[in-house]
């Protein structure tokens, strides 16, 4: 216990000067500017602008009634004709003749696709009737599930910073310890010590959890305040910074120094990087993704910070960590034993 | 007690082995130098001898115990100087040490002290990696000594130092063996091991070729030692002989007789002659 106490105090000096608590210190005050600056949503210009020149602009009239954009609804072709030049991806509508028979044209400045064309078809012809005063069904809506909380813009990233920064940190910076200590060699006054193999990794791996949490609670009080599950986050943290590090350690011990880990070091870094793509564009999630253990990270952080009544995925997401944890403990062991601490 | 028995390492496999069967006995308190020019198997013995390097061949045992049998707690005991100095440069003097201190199990020395042995009192606070070589060299022999050890391995504790430094290292070695630790001292000054050491061994290419005190060493060649320059096939050799054994005696006279002879200096018989002498090359 005193040798563990007397190897994290050293790791966490080493780590101060190293600029690496510096780096996370700048990465954090990232993401929080982000969080605080970022607006909650994009404001985007409407992307139709319609032209009613029937006389009177009954079509004018009832959209606005139904809660329509006055913006998207000029009143002169002058205005119009502006309104698309200063957009250039909109689609205007220019109605004209009289309300029984009109006249729609679509002035379209881009190709735009089919489907598109046929929903503007199909609301035009929408105004029309409400324009017209016919009665309109109103369609029955029945939500599948609990309906979640709008994930305001400029948290929806949380998730992906927490998860993706986390790892980076261990997995990174844990090499950068090791090559260190192999080009100081201090590694070989390490081995002539009684100090052993555990310690050595529990050391490490104390550290960047440390680093990891503070990094971890940082962002999620300044996106969230401090009403959050912080039981699930946390345990997600630490799960994150335990396995990438402890991972990283052992994938290090295999490489000479840092630019001969650096490409299969990036590998797995863009690796760790894909779920984070799926979660972004769902589309994109072919199996073999799903299986990269970031990958049900990122979702049970979702769920621990954004709930949608499905607590099971962060305890699922746990177990399976755990055993993801245990297969990089054995891997790390060995790999410290055999290439860092040889006969330890 | 520490007993090497044929110890051989071949780095490359190629059958051209660094170290080839070495073997010898260190009695508990003493010093034992281990001597030899660059690159003769000095650093790969001590190596292999504290576990830094797996042993091929060959046995080191510890008071009867093999090395492989001694396990962790076999370093509590166990003092190691390297010859390249290996500190954490970011980290002080003190902080170094004090972190060293933390690894062992026994009790260990006052960093403080140790840094104001060897002279590092002032640079305790400035990080390692403003120190110069020689200040590194200390910091890392004073490391050698936080945990009490009985048995020292010091690389060339003393090259790059100045003599009044390294008066200063030697005399803690001194106060090491009178404390009964025993000490591995690998050099390749002659003078620090004549002062210092109670058996030397020469290492030549890996093999020792004499073995002994020095002063039995020395009353062995005679007390005289010359150095003749003579042209042979022309070129000039450098030989060392030392008179008062017969067969050196016999050479010389064949040399002068010859009238090849350059130069002949007579001086003081040294371990440096001695050892020119049995490998025809020197130390440097
Ligand atoms: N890691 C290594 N791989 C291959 N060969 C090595 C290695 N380390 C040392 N050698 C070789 O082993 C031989 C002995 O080296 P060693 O370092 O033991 O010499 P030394 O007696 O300590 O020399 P010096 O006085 O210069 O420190 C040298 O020929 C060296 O080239
Ligand atoms: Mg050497």
């Amino acid at each position: 216990m005193r040798r563990l106490a007397s190897l994290v105090r050293q790791d966490l000096t080493l780590a101060w000067r190293n600029g690496h608590i510096l780096v996370v210190l700048v990465i954090a005050a990232l993401m929080i500017a982000l969080i605080v600056f970022l607006p909650q949503e994009i404001a985007t210009g409407p992307g139709e602008y319609v032209l009613d020149e029937i006389p009177g602009a009954p079509v004018r009239a009832a959209v606005l009634e139904v809660g329509g954009d006055a913006s998207a609804l000029p009143r002169t072709r002058a205005e119009y004709e502006a309104l698309l030049e200063s957009n250039p991806n909109a689609i205007g509508i220019e109605i004209a003749g009289s309300l029984e028979d009109p006249q729609v044209r679509i002035d379209a400045q881009t190709r735009v696709p089919r489907q598109t064309m046929n929903l503007l078809v199909a609301s035009v012809e929408l105004a029309l009737r409400t324009a017209r005063g016919e009665e309109l069904p109103e369609p029955d809506v029945e939500f599948l599930r609990a309906q979640a909380r709008v994930v305001p813009l400029n948290l929806a990233g949380v998730p992906i910073f927490l998860a993706f920064e986390v790892g980076i940190l261990g997995f990174l910076l844990v090499a950068v310890f090791v090559f260190g200590e192999k080009q100081e060699a201090t590694i070989r006054a390490y081995r002539v010590s009684p100090g052993g193999l555990w310690p050595y990794i529990v050391s490490k791996a104390v550290v960047f959890l440390l680093i990891s949490i503070a990094y971890g609670v940082v962002v999620v009080a300044a996106g969230f305040g401090f009403r959050v599950d912080w039981l699930s986050v946390l345990a997600l943290v630490v799960w994150a910074s335990l396995f990438m590090t402890i991972f990283g350690l052992g994938f290090a011990a295999w490489f000479r120094n840092l630019s001969h880990w650096f490409f299969p070091g990036l590998a797995v870094l863009v690796l760790n990087l894909l779920p984070f793509v799926s979660y972004v564009y769902p589309v994109w999630s072919p199996g073999w993704v799903t299986v990269v253990p970031s990958y049900a990270l990122v979702y049970a952080l979702r769920e621990a910070l954004f709930p949608t009544g499905n607590p099971q995925l962060v305890v699922r997401t746990l177990i399976t960590g755990a055993a993801w944890l245990a297969a990089a403990v054995v891997f790390c062991a060995l790999s410290v034993r055999a290439r860092l601490l040889k006969g330890a | 007690m520490i007993e090497v028995r044929e110890l051989t390492h071949d780095y490359e496999g190629k059958g051209n082995p660094s170290v080839n069967e070495v073997g010898f006995t260190i009695e508990d308190g003493t010093i034992f130098g281990f001597l030899g020019p660059s690159g003769a198997g000095k650093s790969t013995t001590q190596a292999l001898m504290t576990g830094l390097l797996a042993i091929q061949q060959g046995s080191v045992t510890y008071d009867g115990l093999p090395l492989q049998e001694q396990g962790r707690r076999f370093y509590n005991r166990v003092g190691l100087s390297f010859e390249h100095p290996n500190v954490f440069g970011k980290l002080t003097g003190l902080e170094n040490l004090r972190y060293h201190a933390g690894l062992y199990s026994v009790p260990t020395e006052d960093p403080r002290r140790l840094l104001e042995m060897v002279g590092l009192t002032d640079a305790a606070h400035r990080r390692a990696s403003a120190y110069s070589k020689g200040m590194k060299q200390r910091l890392v022999f004073a490391r050698s000594l936080i945990n009490r050890p009985s048995i020292l391995f010091l690389d060339e504790p003393t090259s790059g130092l100045d003599p009044a430094t390294a008066e200063r290292v030697k005399e803690i070695i001194r106060a090491k063996r009178a404390e009964g630790c025993t000490v591995f001292l690998t050099t390749h000054n002659m003078q620090t091991a004549d002062e210092l050491c109670d058996v030397v061994a020469f290492l030549n290419d890996g093999r020792i070729v004499a073995m002994d005190a020095p002063r039995e060493l020395k009353l062995q060649y005679g007390e005289r030692s010359v150095a003749v320059e003579h042209r042979t096939n022309g070129s000039v050799r450098k030989e060392v002989l030392f008179p008062e054994k017969s067969e050196d005696a016999a050479r010389l006279k064949a040399l002068i007789d010859s009238g090849a002879v350059e130069t002949i200096h007579s001086r003081e018989a040294t371990l440096e002659q001695i050892f020119i002498r049995l490998t025809g090359r020197g130390l440097a």
